[in-house]
């Protein structure tokens, strides 16, 4: 138990420091903000991997998605969101937008592309462990079926479409619409019970 | 398009859904509020992904395309200045390139060390004040500063321990200004705020009792 307080601790003091830095930015501080790249930018990295499997890719997005970050530290609300959601949420939307870019102009010029990749591949849940909201989501997650708890971790941590989810899982495309539909309702109605 | 939050979060709108969601979001207040709750329910899920550094060259490719200018613009929700950037990305990268090279050596930027968050009733913040080390001046961003009755204006004040109050001066409304400490800055300082006459400002005691006092935290 207190294992678990500490650690609670300890993210709360980081979530604090987190969120002077970018106050700090928002008097433009360039050292909080590079203090704010060193403790975010090895997770944010690999956020932004899963979704674009290409390092070079990964490198431009995750370079646009700091430069947002500083011009809009400003509009970062701590009341609303934790430092490490607001940004992380920069982060995949930009990768979400140049994964859907680039897939377009890969899709036109050499389509057999695609198909290569491991993107359909399960990922396992089991770590979700470690934080009390990771806790909260993994047992929700566990409610749903099987089928369902995947394609919203695809969709999610690796940034496949409804076609995409089908096609990577041999799942027809109404079957995947309504597993995700479906399976949000229910993560948001156990989420707020 | 207003119970697509979840999935526009989740990522599964294809192109034409998604900016089609996003023009929405720019502007509507309740689907951002919305967003913002799917990205809380979903991001415990990014604990599975493993940290990766970065090469070590990403940094300074960023470092040399920060620009105070683009930090400064104002009040714009977070939704609008993303699309404002994203179509202006093109000139703006443009611009960095060339301003960057000239600016060089040039701007004197502020090393913070403490700051405090100004907080309103909701625990939204609307400034914030920074202190940098060597320097004699507090600075202070208006994030969102609170609708002011007219003529009325935020008097900021700095309190010591042994009680002497001072007075700072009055908030901005937009922008960052730079301000002087007008005592000697301690770790127990004080930093109240109180809501004054514009044409009738006192310079020894507020007039009014304080709406916000806080210290500051290190970095």
């Amino acid at each position: 138990m207190s294992g678990d307080n500490n650690s609670k601790e300890l993210i709360a003091k980081r979530n604090e420091q987190l969120q002077s830095l970018l106050a700090a930015c928002t008097l433009n501080d360039k050292r909080a903000f590079a203090q704010l790249y060193e403790m975010t930018s090895g997770k944010l990295y690999g956020v932004v991997l899963r979704i674009l499997d290409r390092e070079e890719w990964a490198q431009d997005c995750l370079q646009e998605a700091y430069v947002k970050i500083w011009n809009n530290a400003s509009s970062y609300r701590p009341h609303l969101a934790a430092p490490m959601t607001w940004m992380s949420s920069i982060v995949r939307n930009q990768a979400l937008d140049l994964l859907r870019r680039r897939r377009r102009e890969v899709l036109q010029s050499e389509p057999e592309k695609l198909l290569e990749d491991d993107a359909g591949d399960a990922i396992p849940l089991d770590n979700l462990q470690q934080t009390e909201e990771g806790k909260r989501l993994s047992n929700c997650l566990d409610q749903l079926k099987s089928q369902q708890r995947q394609v919203i971790a695809l969709a999610y941590l690796k940034g496949l479409t409804h076609d995409e989810l089908a096609s990577q899982t041999g799942t027809p495309l109404g079957t995947i619409k309504t597993w995700i539909r479906r399976g949000l309702e229910q993560l948001k109605g156990c989420l707020e019970t | 398009m207003r119970d697509k939050a979840g999935e526009y979060v989740l990522g599964t709108l294809s192109g034409d859904e998604r900016s089609q969601f996003e023009q929405l979001l720019a502007t509507d207040l309740g689907l951002q509020a919305e967003v913002s709750a799917w990205e809380d329910r979903l991001s415990p899920m990014l604990d599975l992904v493993e940290p990766v550094a970065p090469p070590a060259g990403l940094w300074s490719q960023i470092e040399n395309r920060l620009e105070p200018a683009a930090a400064e613009q104002q009040s714009t929700g977070f939704w609008e200045s993303l699309i404002f950037w994203r179509n202006l990305g093109m000139v703006a990268a443009t611009l960095v390139l060339v301003l960057g090279l000239t600016m060089v050596g040039v701007r004197n930027d502020p090393a913070i060390d403490q700051v405090l968050m100004v907080t309103g009733e909701q625990s939204q913040v609307q400034w914030v004040v920074g202190t940098s080390g060597r320097s004699d001046q507090l600075q202070v961003k208006a994030i969102a500063p609170p609708e002011m009755p007219a003529g009325m204006v935020c008097q900021l004040w700095m309190e010591n321990p042994d009680g002497t109050l001072k007075l700072v001066g009055v908030l901005p409304h937009s922008g960052i200004q730079s301000m002087q400490i007008p005592a000697q800055l301690s770790s127990g300082s004080r930093f109240k705020i109180s809501i004054e006459h514009e044409d009738r400002l006192p310079t020894k005691r507020p007039t009014k009792d304080f709406v916000f006092e806080g210290g500051l935290t290190k970095i």
